[in-house]
């Protein structure tokens, strides 16, 4: 998995690519995450239209994701998810939890 | 009568999460090899990707010596996957369903895998033999 992170308006976009599968690179994400927030960069959209494959961990980190931005006041919001990580989501129930956009554009448009 | 034709596939590979793409890719090849639709083929691939990182994490303990034997069966309207290894038992019935509201609020990582791997497939059972291998089968209709 790679992690890219772009500015954009008010908001922060981070990209990943390649498979989302946890390990340590959920770390490394926790701490994207955290070090944005401690930023005072609260305005997330996780971009997935890069990701070729997600499982349960990489689900995990997501999960991790939205609560660690949700404790400190801000928003953490899903854009461009594939057919395959939305099916993962509709049947694990978690749809529900999570903002979804159709793409980067869409999510950073609902911040206004 | 007259048996439902079978087809079957097998692998063997290392416990090390490097070889968790190659599993992919021969559940995928062997699926497309016996038609089963892409929507099926997904949740397969998912379900065996999540039992593979359960047996070297929790089985193999992270050790990348160990070794995970794939057989991929269709025989009839139904694919089944087995999967077995030599590395250390569990019992199922310990693994608990998880609190998703609980989840959520603690942003807990792990434990979904066994959960997701019941919702994707029709079956899932697990046998620890005698012999000291571990055997996972997962089924599926695919018709």
């Amino acid at each position: 998995m790679k992690i890219k992170i772009t500015e954009r308006y008010e908001a922060v976009v981070v990209e990943l690519k390649g498979n989302v599968m946890g390990g340590p690179e959920a770390a490394e994400f926790s701490e994207t995450l955290k070090k944005l927030l401690s930023e005072g960069k609260n305005k997330i959209v996780i971009d997935l239209s890069d990701v070729k494959f997600m499982n349960s961990s990489g689900l995990g980190m997501l999960i991790s994701g939205l609560t660690t931005v949700s404790k400190e006041g801000g928003k953490l919001k899903l854009a461009g998810m594939g057919d395959k990580i939305e099916s993962l989501l509709m049947i694990t129930k978690l749809i529900t939890i999570f903002e979804t956009y159709e793409n980067v554009d869409a999510a950073i448009a609902s911040f206004n | 009568m007259k048996e439902a034709n079978e087809i079957s596939y097998h692998l063997t590979v290392k416990s090390s999460t490097e070889n968790l793409a190659i599993v992919r890719d021969f559940i995928r090849k062997a699926a497309d090899e016996t038609g089963v639709n892409t929507e099926v083929v997904h949740k397969i691939i998912l379900a065996v990707d999540e039992a593979s990182s359960n047996i070297m994490r929790h089985a193999y303990k992270n050790n990348p010596e160990g070794e995970i034997s794939y057989s991929f069966i269709v025989s009839g309207s139904e694919c089944t996957v087995i999967i077995t290894d030599q590395g250390v038992g569990f019992n199922p019935a310990a693994v608990r369903k998880p609190d998703l509201p609980v989840y959520i609020k603690e942003g807990k990582r792990g434990g979904l895998g066994m959960h997701l791997m019941k919702i994707l497939m029709d079956n899932v059972q697990y046998e620890s033999t005698e012999s000291g291998f571990n055997k996972l089968v997962l089924t599926k209709k695919i018709a």
